[in-house]
Parts: C-alpha cells; sequence; structure tokens
C-alpha cells in the first residue's frame, strides 16, 4: 500500500496520505486519529481479502456505541460526526471501500441472509449493547468495495450480523467474520498471548519455525532461552512453554513478562503475513527502552524477508529515536522507512509525512516528532 | 551538538520561526527579542552552519508542516545568515535553497527578492537579514562588535589591536594559516568579552547587559527586521 484516502470515518473527515513505505511509524497527540487510522487501513484491507493482521490494545471498530435519541447506535461511531449521512469512503491505488447508511433496504428481502443466534450473541458482546433496546430492524450499513475494478457489496447489520447484498459475486470474507475474529484477537490487550496468537504461534511451528522465533523474539530478552514449544496440559487447553538453559523444566509464558509476549506477538504476526501488512496499536507499551534498537533491527529484517509492509503507532521519544542507530543498520533501511505525525488542527486531522533522509534530520535538530 | 539547545524545536506549534545560523545567534537573538516581545511566540532554530539550511528547512518546515495556508499557525520566517565575504552571495545561497525546496514540495515559501525585505504568499511572510548589515562583510561578532557602550571603547580598542598583533604573528610564522575576516571578527569578540571580565558560556547572552548597548543605532536595522 502507497497511498490510503479517508472519508468520513470516525474523527476523520478527510486525510490522505501518499509515499508510505515498507515500515511506518506514526506518532501524534492524544485524539489525532492514530488508531483511526489503523482501523481504516484494516477495514480497507479486510474487506478486500487481504492478508493483514492488527495487534490492537483495544477492540477493533467496536469501540464506539454511541447514545442518541435514548437509543445505542453501534455504527454510528463509525461515521464522522456521528452522523449516518457522512458516507465513508477509505481507497488505496489497489483497493476502495465505501460505506453508507441504508434505511431504505427490505430487510425481508430474499438476499439478506439471517445469521445465526451465536453471531448475534457474539454481535451483542463486541458492542456492549442491549438488543432489546434497538429500536428498528431497518438500519444498515451498505458496504461496496473494488477489487480489480470488480464491484462488491454488503450490507452489514448494527447488531453485527450480516447481510448480503449479492450484488456481482459474493464476498471472500463476511464483515462479521472479520469484526467477531477480530474481536477476539485484537479486543485484548497486546502483551497478552491469548488463544489467537498462540494459534498462529501453532502455525508457525508446523513449519519448523520454532528457531527463528526463539532467535528473533525471545533472543531480545533472554539468549539463555533455547527452545518454545506448545503442548496441551489439558484437553483442548494449548499452552506455550519455554525451555530455559539454566532451568530443566519447561517454564509456561505465561510466567514471563508482558513485554516478552507482545514482541513474541509482533514477530508471530509479522512471519504469518508473507506480502500483507501488519498494525501494531502502541508499539511502546509495556517494552524496556533498551530492547528498542533491537526490536527496530527485528522489525527492518522481518519486514524485508517476508515482504510484509508495517504501520505502527507511538507516543514514545525512544522509540522514535532509536529507529535511527547503528544497531537497527539504520542506514540500510533508511529508504523503507516513513514517519507520519498527525496533527489535528481545529478538528482537520493534518498529516507531516517525513522519508527516511528527512526523519534523520529532524532527529538531529531534535525536532519534537510526536506532535 | 548540543541537544539540550534544540529541545523546543516543534514545527507542529511554530507561529513565528527564526532560522539562525548557530547557537549564539540563538542566544544573541533571544536576548534582543525579549527587550520587545515575549520570547514564547518565537521559535529560534540554528541550523548550524549554512550548508545544512535546505536540509533544515527540508525537514523542519517544507515536509512537517502540511499544508501551510489551510493548517498552520505559521505567520513568518525570519532567516538570518552571516555575509562572511560576500553579503551578495549568502543571500542568493538562501534564495536557491527556496527556489529547489519549493519546486521539490507543493508548499511555496516566499521568496523575497531584497535583503531586510518581507515577501509574502498567503499569510506567510518570509525575510532574510544578512548579519552584519546587509551590506558589509562580516558575522554576528561583527554586529556585536558595533554595539559596544562607549566608556570601553579604549578597550575594545585595545582588544581589537591585540588581534590584529595575534593574526599578524601567525601569519608570519606558519605559512599556512590564513584567518578569515569572519575569524578576525570572532576573535576581537572573544578578546573583548574576555577582557571585560564575561564568561565564555554568557558571552552571547548576559554580556550584552554590561559591555554592550542593545539600544546602539547599529542594532536598530536588525531589531526592525525581528519585530
Amino acid at each position: 500500500m502507497e497511498s490510503i484516502s479517508i472519508k468520513n470515518f470516525k474523527k476523520i473527515e478527510e486525510l490522505s496520505l501518499k509515499n508510505l513505505k515498507k515500515v511506518n511509524l506514526i506518532s501524534g497527540c492524544n485524539n489525532s486519529s492514530k488508531s483511526t487510522l489503523l482501523e481504516a487501513m484494516y477495514l480497507l484491507l479486510s474487506v478486500n481479502g487481504q492478508n493483514v493482521y492488527p495487534l490492537f490494545s483495544q477492540g477493533l471498530l467496536t469501540r464506539r456505541p454511541i447514545l442518541g435519541n435514548n437509543v445505542m447506535d453501534p455504527l454510528l461511531g463509525l461515521f464522522h460526526k456521528f452522523n449516518f449521512d457522512n458516507p465513508i469512503s477509505i481507497s488505496s491505488e489497489h483497493a476502495t471501500c465505501d460505506i453508507t447508511y441504508n434505511n431504505s433496504v427490505n430487510t425481508n428481502s430474499e438476499d439478506i441472509l439471517i445469521v445465526p443466534e451465536s453471531d448475534k450473541h457474539a454481535g451483542s458482546n463486541m458492542t456492549q449493547i442491549d438488543l432489546a433496546k434497538i429500536s428498528t430492524p431497518s438500519r444498515l450499513i451498505d458496504v461496496n468495495f473494488t477489487i480489480d475494478n470488480i464491484s462488491f457489496g454488503f450490507l452489514l447489520y448494527e447488531r453485527g450480523s450480516v447481510k448480503l447484498k449479492s450484488t456481482q459475486q459474493e464476498i471472500t470474507r463476511a464483515p462479521c467474520e472479520f469484526i467477531n475474529e477480530h474481536n477476539n484477537i485484537v479486543g485484548s490487550n497486546t502483551n497478552i498471548f491469548n488463544m489467537t496468537s498462540t494459534s498462529a504461534l501453532s502455525k508457525l511451528i508446523n513449519q519448523n519455525q520454532e528457531d527463528a522465533i526463539v532467535k528473533k523474539a525471545l533472543h531480545l530478552f533472554d539468549e539463555n532461552i533455547k527452545a518454545i514449544a506448545i503442548t496441551s496440559p489439558m484437553p483442548n487447553f494449548p499452552e506455550v512453554f519455554i525451555q530455559h538453559s539454566k532451568y530443566d523444566k519447561k517454564i509456561p509464558l505465561s510466567s514471563f513478562g508482558g513485554g516478552m509476549k507482545k514482541v513474541l506477538n509482533i514477530v508471530t504476526c509479522i512471519m504469518n503475513s508473507r506480502n500483507g501488512v501488519v498494525l501494531i496499536d502502541e508499539i511502546d507499551n509495556g517494552i524496556h527502552y533498551s530492547i528498542v534498537p533491537k526490536l527496530w533491527k527485528m522489525i527492518f529484517e522481518l519486514s524485508t524477508e517476508y515482504n510484509c509492509q508495517i504501520f505502527a503507532t507511538t507516543h514514545s521519544k525512544e522509540y522514535t529515536r532509536y529507529v535511527v542507530d547503528k544497531e537497527t543498520n539504520w542506514s540500510k533501511y533508511k529508504d523503507d522507512f516513513c514517519f507520519i505525525t498527525l496533527n489535528d488542527y481545529n478538528g482537520a486531522i493534518v498529516p507531516s509525512i517525513l522519508d527516511g533522509t528527512q526523519f534523520e534530520t529532524a532527529l538531529e535538530y531534535n525536532s519534537e516528532l510526536r506532535g | 551538538m548540543d541537544n539540550s539547545t534544540y529541545s523546543d524545536i516543534n514545527p507542529a506549534k511554530w507561529q513565528k520561526v527564526i532560522l539562525v545560523e548557530g547557537t549564539h545567534d540563538k542566544k544573541f537573538v533571544s536576548k534582543i527579542i525579549s527587550k520587545f516581545d515575549d520570547l514564547q511566540a518565537y521559535s529560534i532554530v540554528p541550523y548550524n552552519g549554512i550548508d545544512n539550511l535546505e536540509k533544515v528547512l527540508d525537514s523542519l518546515v517544507y515536509s512537517q508542516i502540511p499544508d501551510f495556508q489551510a493548517h498552520t499557525l505559521l505567520e513568518k520566517i525570519y532567516i538570518t545568515i552571516d555575509a562572511d565575504n560576500n553579503a551578495g552571495a549568502a543571500f542568493s545561497k538562501i534564495l536557491q535553497y527556496l527556489l529547489n525546496l519549493n519546486t521539490k514540495h507543493a508548499n511555496q515559501l516566499p521568496t523575497p527578492t531584497t535583503m531586510n525585505t518581507f515577501e509574502k504568499v498567503g499569510k506567510i511572510a518570509l525575510g532574510i537579514y544578512v548579519i552584519p548589515n546587509n551590506n558589509s562583510n562580516g558575522c554576528l561578532e561583527s554586529l556585536i562588535l558595533e554595539t559596544v557602550n562607549s566608556q570601553y571603547q579604549p578597550i575594545l580598542n585595545i582588544t581589537n589591536e591585540c588581534a590584529k598583533q595575534v593574526i599578524t604573528y601567525h601569519t608570519e610564522n606558519d605559512k599556512e594559516y590564513k584567518a578569515t575576516f569572519s575569524q578576525e571578527e570572532k576573535m576581537k569578540h572573544r578578546l573583548y568579552v574576555d577582557s571585560i571580565g564575561v564568561k565564555h558560556n554568557h558571552t552571547y547572552d548576559k554580556a550584552t547587559e554590561d559591555g554592550f548597548n542593545l539600544n546602539s543605532d547599529a542594532l536598530q536595522n536588525f531589531i526592525n527586521f525581528l519585530k
């Protein structure tokens, strides 16, 4: 993805980013739409069936149930100024995703897919709404997007259920599927290695990648770690174990700190995202500054090896400054890096974008890059 | 580079930005501005020599301040530079940088046609002042020495003579030694402030409270430029 344009998505009325690179670090004050930018990217790439992995510290697309006229309208929060009359448009050079509110659709039409009760349940959990309070069944989000000039479309019901509009072709992934699925993945803090993380790790272990994982992720913290494995002490409860040279017993990953789990999450995501995109919200959380140069080195190396594009947000000066470091081999990766600051100017989200050379100069002059 | 000097650089919040050659210029300009305005309204950024000015403008101004006219507080950009041996050449060099960057970026900065005047594009004005007086050869120290208090003039005469003799001595004893005009001016300045007992780290700010007269006519043009 070299560029992205966003209109009417949450706080962003209009935002265009160009010249995006393989590794992109995003900063800005609180409420400057850093996470919203990642959410927009996720929505765009997901509905277009592209390989995208989000690591969010909060739930994705599900955070803002809005109270209006005493009725909770959870999807209203996606629209700029909480107004369904502002159609959402997200596009890159390869794909588009247009979302409009359409209350004129006949919900009894045969082209509407009735969702199972379990999905409704997931939907209610997702948005923390009381289904009984939903006023009408006619609140629908009309989602349209294109891949290679072929138009697709579906309707997203506010309860999180899905209705296929059957425009031209069935979509590859239903929206309720990706929202529910990733609500599990990203709904938790990324410093927690949950079942989804374990499943992703398992995939890599099955590909005999455990040595690479140990070297790339775990040796950043402790070079005495020898191996990583998944076993199930109880049926259906797989758990990650670490083999450490100083102990003769396998140690559960849960015994280690959050920072190590977070880095393991990042490495696992990138290694599972060949030719894809990894979105990391608040990359700095939980990691000591001394690890940061090594982490950047690992991210640069893996993103190149797996041809994986990284978008990460941060508030940290160390995360910003240590991108340029002997240890990260910066001169080699300088042209693959872009730094974006999001600024809120009287409600308008305005980006400033630095390429590697400009970023280096800004750091040299100790410019306040974080907005 | 003394990073602590640059900790206040935040282009997103710039309203009036003064780009100066070095940290000495920053101290001196800060001292002058504080006499007539609230220093908080200004961001004074040392670009560390003329050869770095283009990349500093590119990185800190053009790229970090998106859509100047619509989305920034930016109103006025002051650029100061030492004339050294040729005031016209120094001015032309900055102008060329601005033209290069205007070609490269969508944002456009004004390109003044003469020194000591402000050109405006939209809401943003830009001016260039070539120190000491937009005409003579010299540098910041030349300008400062023109403001010496009258009662200290005899001391200045002595230290100026001393500086000349030191340079003559080096020139006669080292064939490769060649002091530029600006180096000679800096030596005169250093000898003078040493002789009136100012500590080195206060040479460009607190010294002005004693051995120099900030109301001097010699400074009026520069003060008017900064206002």
